[in-house]
């Protein structure tokens, strides 16, 4: 089964999965109620996509006081948005802060995995995104290069 | 394996509910069944106060259905447990309950102070779906002017802000010198002060409710100051302590604070007696000390956990979550951890900013977060969090990095140097 | 006009002397004539321009903008243009520049941003979607633009916002209203050649930071992402995708040294070949990068953050730091990287106070002015120390921050033949090593600066890959005959059609640069404007955009009084006296290098380019039928009198 990588190595901060997430989603390019957020230090040229990893054990789904989050056949952490009540609690106990409020709706959304193709990682040109089996190759690079960035190894 | 679990809450249903699946799984045979003693299917308290304030609908309160219980292959009982024996329970209106494993997710009940007049109609507190419909039938009935809360934990902040959305005019009085004393420090309690009072809720501090005083129904609140508030209703959101008055008898081990002692599979101190929920008492992930933090996502964490243990999955807990969120208005607060307050003699450092719409204070000891109150900061919130238990030593980390400022790289975790 | 997408839908006026702020439907100025960003800049300015204006006072009207395609996913697509009266150049003409700034007026809802008169005292306009305020800058005037930026960034959550929220800002420079100072934007696009910076600072205008939310709707999404999807497997597949990334433009850094295109010693000499690649080629480069930076929606960025033994050039171009500073003073790197520091810092044109400053020291060389009075070497110290003093007014710094007339005012008109400026502006290009449109260009742009940046910046491209880039571009058969038919490329016309297709881009919101724009075809920009915006357009209508908006442009001088052909195509004398290049005399030839062109040659080229505008031989500026025939006929009555 596929999973959702993400490399901040790679990343120009170009915003386009963004466009893409925001458009597919939402039909229209808005990066405010895009499922994955760029953030841009560009006084550091470093880059880093924020979006939710579909965690095995999902936080936010333990923390929803309706229960509206679960995991779908593709392994995608969804939220059920009509049961979502917007309290945001979701949003406070996710370990990557990948998990946004659309003011317009009063509920919050997040990455869904396009059932299953995710259009971000179909786009991105520099492959800062991508959707592949994970081995223990890309499990291993990955963890390098978080440590790379954060020059620190893990408690 | 004939397991029964006593409550209907979140630990109860998601301990129930977990074994059904594991069991399925791994192709055994049980037989779960939940003791309730409320006539309704699992309703979510945390969203009381976004039905009270009319943003949602009482049908939204009840997040799974009886339909559910059944396609999980969960049994119900309804009746209060009178008793509970070595390899049987005792339930009023039923008799005798017997199992294989226990599971006793008994919840809490409402702390309610010697007032005088604490029994008046009128008089609520927000423990229950009954208690709310109570409450929501009176102020539909009696179209109440103004409230008085009693307390301003997370649950009378919630309610006063709920009660003032409706229109009423709100009071809200409270023992301690801040609002919501137990989640946050002086500066962030200002703000949520300020946010308060700017929507016109009125705030007594250092405040003690003498008396409520009425005839047929409440309609006046006197405080130790002298001062007698006119008001038509009064909610008591005094705070919470364990419901386990019936298992003073048992043998099992109790806390200081009447909670139920557990070991980290999740066991009471009665070998086939599990607890989890609101009702126990655990070491907290941050602190290690033994605490009682009731919140939902602890009782979801430890039903799972639970229901793992009994089914013969070793699993252990990790330690009670303390992270709350709450809405006034416009601001948002988020708290975790230790609060400074609490460090008194200790050395600690803190990373602290305020601004005009944002807020958020940091608590470093002995180079791990330990704590951080937030106003207007949501993302930061779980990555902070997931610092803090996991012990992280923030020091270490900045040390290793070549550019100090390069910690930056963590989205939003500037906020720490 | 209906409208059914890509645009931001508003159009902001604010007036700052009244405090008045009033929004106009984007829908009532736009159509398949008028398109967006710099052909509506100037149907905007034009409608509200004071001919004879003092680009300082409350009059001079400036007007930024940006295009339809602006906040898309359409690659390369986050251009701001400013439209106003300059004070360095005494002409109107519209600055460009890159930044995260044009996306976020898009996401704002606002296509153009009308801005006249100025504020009592120092302030900044807040723009955050439906809010606009005029705040007070106490906090930041008087600070560097890094400062600043970072305190506005700060205030309003911008990384929170990183897509989406972007400053424009001006230094200290531009508080005192040195002539040449400029705009950051996002602290890594320089915006405002020609003096922007001072024309805020005259307005007490410290910065703008617009954030918005509301995103931009296409018309057609199917369509629309069917070109996209094309433009970005191409941008996949591209060879040199990574190494233009790692180096941005320093990847054409060694055929330019090559060829004799650095200048210094005052354009007198290019610089040494060898000695250019190895002080400041990709080895150093590579040495100092820290990470790659760029614009919102860009593939392939090309701009970067430094550190340079404790110097953090924030996203600086690298490229305009090596040309004026480090070969100019043939210094190193650092002392380079300090300069730019600093001119950056204080918001001052790096390539502007090379060139005033590379003249005095040519005028002091040859003693033609007073010791006691300037003293300019080759040295960094002392460039250093007179860009504080130019910033600061101090000394000779008074005279010098108020440019050209007044330092001829000062020193002596007859020292104007060593100042090798077009309209003010000191070039990048020059037609002695290569006769390209980019040179050629700096005769014929508004400001002088340099001409549109595509396939000729680097030599030897052959006929066919010209001819194949003018057919991408748009430009029409006959065009493309009218430019060979000599034998030789004609480059004047050539330029003509280049400054329409980089001026077409300019009303998208398209990157100008050739690395962004090779992977659209003209007629691709034109399907995906009809699909954002439901309006109907063809290629040669969109290119025509382009032409519009020159002829606008041109027609804003004339009213300003440019009405004589000598007066508008100015070029220093320098460029008719050879170039040393490494032993060798550089003089102009035509692109390929096939023949020579005398004096009076090359200003026949100047001649042809105006035919094949369409414009007047006698006043350098558009007759009355070609006004027509682009449907200007609104405009013709500016052309009277």
């Amino acid at each position: 089964m596929k999973i959702l990588i993400l490399n901040p190595d790679r990343c120009i901060g170009c915003g386009t999965c963004e466009m893409v997430c925001s458009l597919t989603n939402e039909g229209i390019f808005n990066p405010t109620l895009s499922r994955i957020n760029v953030f841009r230090y560009s006084d550091r040229g470093i880059n880093f996509p924020i979006t939710c990893l579909h965690c095995d054990d999902p936080l936010c789904s333990k923390i929803c006081p309706v229960d509206a989050i679960s995991k779908d056949e593709h392994g995608a952490v969804i939220v059920d948005q009509s049961r979502c009540v917007g309290c945001k609690a979701c949003m406070m106990i996710c370990p990557f802060g990948a998990i946004i409020f659309d003011i317009y709706r009063g509920e919050v959304i997040k990455c869904n995995l396009c059932s299953g193709e995710p259009k971000c990682a179909q786009t991105c040109v520099w492959d800062a995104i991508e959707w592949i089996e994970p081995t223990l190759e890309v499990a291993r690079k990955r963890r390098e290069v978080i440590e790379k960035i954060l020059h620190y190894s893990s408690t | 394996m004939k397991i029964v679990v006593v409550g209907n809450g979140i630990a109860g249903y998601t301990a129930a509910s977990e074994i059904c699946r594991l069991a399925k799984k791994l192709n055994e045979k049980i037989d779960v069944t939940i003791v309730t003693k409320e006539k309704t299917p699992i309703y979510s308290p945390c969203i009381f106060h976004l039905y009270l304030s009319g943003q949602i609908e009482r049908d939204r309160l009840f997040i799974h259905s009886y339909r559910e219980y059944r396609e999980k292959g969960i049994k119900l009982v309804f009746g209060e447990v009178k008793e509970v024996r070595d390899e049987s329970i005792l339930v009023e209106g039923y008799g005798e309950l017997p199992y294989d494993k226990l599971v006793l997710a008994i919840g809490s009940k409402p702390a309610i102070p010697p007032i005088k007049g604490v029994n008046l109609n009128g008089v609520f507190t927000c423990k229950t779906i009954s208690d709310i419909d109570e409450v929501k039938s009176y102020l539909d009935r009696v179209n109440p002017r103004r409230a008085v809360i009693i307390g301003a934990g997370l649950i009378g902040v919630e309610m006063a802000v709920a009660l003032r959305m409706r229109g009423i005019e709100v009071c809200l009085v409270e023992l301690m010198p801040r609002v919501l004393p137990l989640l946050l420090d002086e500066e962030a309690s200002n703000i949520v002060l300020s946010e308060l009072e700017k929507n016109k809720v009125k705030v007594h501090l250092n405040a003690r409710v003498l008396e409520i005083m009425g005839d047929d129904r409440v309609n006046k609140v006197v405080l130790d100051s002298g001062d007698e508030i006119e008001s038509q209703i009064v909610i008591v959101a005094t705070g919470m302590k364990p419901n386990t008055e019936i298992l003073r008898k048992t043998g099992i081990r109790l806390g200081d604070r009447g909670g139920i002692i557990v070991d980290r599979y999740m066991m009471t101190s009665k070998r086939d007696i599990y607890a989890c929920g609101d009702c126990i008492e655990y070491k907290d992930a941050i602190t290690n000390k033994p605490t009682i933090n009731m919140l939902w996502i602890n009782s979801r964490i430890q039903g799972e956990i639970t229901a793992s243990n009994i089914i013969g999955i070793e699993r252990e807990y990790l330690g009670e979550y303390n992270i709350t969120g709450v809405s006034i208005f416009n601001k948002h607060v988020i708290a975790a951890g230790r609060k400074e307050e609490e460090l008194r003699g200790r050395k600690y450092d803190v990373v602290e900013e305020k601004r005009e719409d944002r807020y958020y204070k940091i608590i470093i000891s002995d180079g791990k977060i330990i704590g951080f109150q937030l106003i207007g900061e949501f993302r930061v919130a779980g990555i902070l969090h997931t610092l803090a238990i996991k012990k992280v030593n923030i020091q270490e980390m900045i040390k290793k990095i070549e550019l100090p400022r390069q910690l930056r790289l963590i989205p939003y975790s500037m906020k720490l140097i | 006009m209906v409208v059914k997408g890509g645009y931001g839908g508003s159009i902001l006026h604010i007036n700052l002397s009244e405090n008045r702020i009033s929004k106009i439907s984007t829908d009532t100025v736009v159509s398949s004539k008028f398109v967006g960003g710099h052909v509506v800049n100037l149907k905007l300015f034009i409608e509200r321009f004071k001919p004879g204006v003092d680009p300082f006072s409350g009059d001079n009207i400036v007007v930024l903008g940006t295009g339809p395609l602006t906040g898309t996913i359409a690659p390369c697509s986050t251009k701001l243009i400013v439209t106003t009266k300059l004070p360095h150049t005494g002409t109107v003409a519209s600055c460009s520049s890159g930044g995260v700034f044009a996306r976020a007026m898009k996401f704002a809802g606002y296509d153009h941003i009308i801005i006249e008169g100025r504020c009592e005292k120092p302030s900044y306009i807040e723009i955050l979607d439906d809010h606009v305020e005029i705040c007070d800058a106490k906090d930041i005037w008087g600070k560097d633009i890094f400062e600043a930026t970072k305190w506005l960034w700060r205030k309003y959550h911008r990384d929170e916002y990183s897509t989406s929220c972007g400053v424009v800002c001006i230094g200290q420079a531009g508080e005192k209203l040195v002539s040449y100072s400029i705009c950051l934007v996002d602290l890594f696009a320089h915006l405002g050649k020609g003096g922007l910076g001072a024309v805020f600072g005259s307005k007490n205008l410290k910065a703008i930071i617009v954030r918005g939310t509301k995103g931009v709707r296409v018309a057609d999404s199917e369509r629309f992402m069917s070109i996209v999807r094309k433009v970005i497997e191409r941008i996949r597949n591209d060879k040199v995708r990574e190494s233009f990334t790692k180096w941005g433009i320093l990847i054409g850094w060694e055929y330019w040294a090559k060829s004799g295109q650095i200048y210094w010693k005052n354009y007198s000499e290019a610089y040494p070949a060898e000695k250019a690649i190895n002080k400041f080629g990709v080895e150093v480069h590579d040495k100092y990068k820290i990470g790659t930076v760029g614009c919102p929606s860009c593939l392939e960025p090309c701009k970067a953050y430094f550190n340079f033994n404790g110097i953090e050039l924030y996203c600086s171009e690298y490229f305009s730091m090596i040309l004026p500073f480090g070969c100019k003073l043939d210094t190193d790197i650092i002392n380079a990287a300090k300069l730019f520091h600093k001119a950056n810092a204080y918001g001052i044109d790096s390539f502007e106070v090379s060139g005033i400053l590379e003249f005095l020291i040519e005028v002091c060389e040859r003693e033609l002015v007073d010791k006691e009075k300037v003293f300019v070497d080759r040295n960094p110290e002392t460039w250093s120390r007179l860009i504080d003093d130019i910033v600061n007014r101090r000394g000779i710094g008074e005279v010098l921050a108020d440019g050209w007339s007044r330092i001829f005012d000062y020193f002596g008109k007859d020292l104007k033949k060593y100042a090798v400026v077009y309209k003010g502006t000191s070039p990048v290009f020059d037609v002695r090593t290569l006769l390209s449109a980019e040179a050629f260009g700096h005769i014929t742009n508004p400001r002088g600066w340099e001409g549109p940046v595509q396939i000729t910046v680097i030599p030897g491209r052959s006929v066919d890959t010209i001819k194949r880039f003018l057919v991408r571009i748009g430009c029409p058969d006959d065009a493309i005959d009218r430019i060979f038919r000599d034998g030789v490329m004609n480059t004047a016309r050539y330029t003509k059609w280049v400054e329409d297709y980089l001026y077409m881009l300019n009303c998208l919101g398209i990157c100008r640069r050739e690395s962004s724009t090779r992977f659209y075809t003209t007629d691709e920009l034109a399907i995906l404007y009809t699909a954002a915006t439901g309006i109907e357009i063809t290629s040669r209508e969109l290119l025509m955009n382009g032409e519009r908006a020159w002829n606008l442009e041109r027609i804003c001088n004339f009213m300003e009084g440019y009405r004589d052909f000598n007066q508008w195509f100015q070029y220093p004398e320098r460029i008719f006296e050879p170039l040393i290049f490494e032993g060798k005399k550089l003089e102009i030839m035509d692109y390929h290098k096939r023949r020579r062109y005398s004096k009076d040659e090359f200003i026949r080229l100047l001649f042809d380019y105006c035919d094949e505008r369409g414009w007047n031989l006698d006043t350098g500026a558009p007759t009355k039928e070609t006004l027509s025939k682009l449907g200007l006929d609104e405009y013709l009555r500016f052309l009277e009198g």
